[in-house]
């Protein structure tokens, strides 16, 4: 990915919001407010995918997400009502194990950084190469030159989504049937898991061992 | 305004003697038409409030708003100005920044839609998608959010229930529309609303012919979405106040009065995109060159789609509300409601109000017992079946 003009713009906003939204869904004290930056990460990272071309992605990025995870998790916070963290004012940054953790890994993230990334990225700032952006601008504008105008006449409409829906049904559909079925299997759990024994009872869907075990656990909790 | 009335190549033609075509291209058409667009929702959204007013009253032989302007015409502009300049309050516990975001969430996720809708081809489109229907569910899903963090940041029992019944119903009948959309999409082939409507032109035929039920299925759950009429339990007023705005006041809470609105505009500007035909009429209405006419033609569908949601709505409110009610006497009463105002058509009141005492003379047991209190407890307990406390207090203090 080439980026010139607005869209590097635009990839240093968003990217740099969503490392900041990132950061701020860990450090907020209040659960709401966390789920709040993670929405907003997730947000910035549907407009990372939007310059990558891939707009299918980051609309069932929103879609799936921010209006149905993440409105569960809101739900699940509201109702729960977690006020424990949030009242007590424990310090989080200080215990040892944490800290050291956070350090290894900070130190190897800025080895990396200090033997290859910068030196890297300094190189090619030094001597820009022209010739493969003039390459890779030719290459996007062929490629644009097949694809339908959009209604407005001033853009293209690109076939992504139709790709993405080709290659999931051609390559990829058992996959996607499993796990399409653990989805399913997950949700009877949960109906399972949530379900008392008295409603059992009430379905008559009941081992009879299991019943007879429990009249005879009352019984002899009658009799004692 | 003049943007709308002028030729857009003359205008095109103006603006290239300033500016770059680029920049005509890319900033100062979709300001125009972003413009234009937010304009005429926000003009519709007005007048939807009167409408409803207006045809309520209709309905339940009231004139209706009628001092601010001809037929009360100016009500709306009035209604926004009180509400400016009313005093926006915000309770002492609320989370006051979610509180203050929540209402412009709402309001953003509902007008944002318009911005893929198609009035008609070239210019009359501010963008086209080649992901529109999706951006529609995924902006529309975005507008839940709203109401959760408006009724969790008011700190209020009554908030937080209206908000967790708006999502609940909004995130589960977004599922049906979005399998309704699909029905329509089968045949389009494509997920930009320029598309689908093109679809529809090269078929010469509406969606609404191959796909009725789908139709149907996306009409109903656009209500449900919006929580109108026959789905506005989540609002319920005589058990939750006003729902998860029930905090709000002022400018802030017009703001969510504006968003319920414009997504009601946005439900059936969407419906007619996809089954009829949007912009496009039929092959002998289309002008001969892209230009006004299929615009005039496109609108003309959606607005009377609008109307038709409007007064289904309001007849569903009313065959709710408006009851004619046998007796056992053979006395015809006519109640009607709005929300949970109600008033028993005054009509026939004497001769009902001596055969309700008739009748009541003649029981036993509970009935009799309440005759001693109040005769019109027993006379309203029946129109509402509900036995719900506040509703039968409200009954007794009105009559």
């Amino acid at each position: 990915m080439i980026l010139s003009g607005w869209e590097s713009v635009f990839f240093w906003i968003f990217s740099i919001a969503a490392i900041l939204a990132g950061l701020l869904t860990v450090m907020a004290r209040n659960a709401v407010h966390s789920a709040l930056f993670l929405i907003s990460s997730l947000v910035s990272v549907a407009a990372l995918f939007i310059l990558l071309g891939a707009e299918f992605i980051a609309g069932v990025q929103i879609l799936v997400y921010v209006g149905g995870v993440m409105v569960l998790f809101l739900f699940v916070i509201m109702l729960v009502n977690v006020g424990a963290e949030e009242e007590g004012r424990a310090p989080i940054f200080n215990r040892p194990a944490q800290v050291t953790a956070a350090l290894v890994f900070l130190a190897l993230l800025a080895g990396a950084l200090v033997i290859y990334a910068i030196p890297r990225g300094y190189q090619a700032m030094q001597k820009r190469d022209e010739a493969a952006i003039k390459q890779a601008n030719a290459k996007r504008a062929a490629a644009e030159s097949n694809l339908a105008t959009a209604a407005t006449g001033v853009s293209r409409l690109t076939r992504e989504t139709e790709r993405v829906g080709t290659s999931l049904y051609t390559y990829a559909s058992l996959p996607f049937e499993i796990a399409s079925l653990l989805l399913l299997v997950a949700i009877i759990g949960s109906v399972m898991l949530a379900r008392t024994l008295k409603q059992e009872i009430a379905a008559d869907d009941v081992d009879p061992e299991v019943l007879s075990d429990m009249s005879a656990a009352s019984s002899k909790a009658d009799e004692s | 305004m003049i943007a709308l009335l002028a030729a857009p190549t003359f205008i095109d033609s103006l603006l290239l003697r300033f500016f770059s075509e680029q920049t005509v291209n890319y900033v100062i058409w979709p300001l125009i038409q972003v413009g234009a667009v937010v304009t005429i929702t926000a003009l519709w959204v007005a007048y939807a409030t009167y409408l409803e007013r207006k045809i309520s009253a209709f309905i339940q032989a009231r004139l209706g708003p009628m001092r601010v302007g001809p037929w009360g015409l100016l009500q709306p502009i009035a209604d926004g100005l009180k509400l400016l300049v009313k005093e926006d309050f915000i309770p002492e516990n609320a989370d006051r920044w979610i509180f203050f975001v929540a209402p412009y969430i709402a309001v953003v996720a509902a007008f944002i839609v318009m911005a893929v809708v198609p009035f008609g081809p070239d210019w009359a489109v501010i963008t086209d998608l080649n992901i529109g229907v999706l951006f529609v569910l995924a902006v529309s899903s975005v507008g839940v959010l709203a109401l959760i963090l408006a009724g969790w940041s008011s700190n209020s029992k009554y908030a937080l229930l209206g908000a967790l019944r708006s999502s609940a119903q909004m995130v589960s009948y977004e599922v049906s529309m979005g399998l309704a959309i699909i029905g329509a999409l089968m045949f389009a082939r494509t997920l930009s609303l320029s598309g689908v409507v093109g679809a529809q032109a090269s078929d010469s035929i509406w969606f609404f012919f191959y796909q009725p039920i789908g139709f149907v299925i996306f009409l109903i759950s656009g209500i449900a979405e919006n929580n109108r009429a026959p789905f506005d339990l989540p609002e319920a007023e005589s058990e939750l106040v006003a729902g998860f705005h029930t905090e709000y006041s002022g400018f802030r809470w017009s703001l969510f009065f504006m968003a319920e609105y414009a997504a009601m505009v946005v439900v059936t500007a969407v419906a007619t995109t996809l089954y009829l035909g949007g912009w496009y009429l039929s092959q002998s209405l289309r002008g001969p060159e892209r230009g006004c006419v299929p615009l005039q033609g496109g609108i003309a569908p959606l607005f009377i789609l609008l109307a038709a949601l409007d007064a289904a709505a309001l007849s569903l409110r009313s065959v709710n509300g408006s009851r004619l009610e046998v007796d056992a006497a053979g006395g015809l009463n006519q109640y009607s409601c709005l929300g949970d105002r109600c008033h028993r058509n005054s009509g026939a009141r004497r001769l009902e109000w001596n055969a309700h005492d008739q009748i009541n003379d003649k029981r036993t047991g509970p009935d009799a017992e309440r005759k001693g209190d109040c005769d019109c407890l027993w006379f309203w307990k029946p129109v509402f079946n509900r036995g719900d406390s506040v509703f039968d207090q409200l009954a007794v203090a009105r009559f």
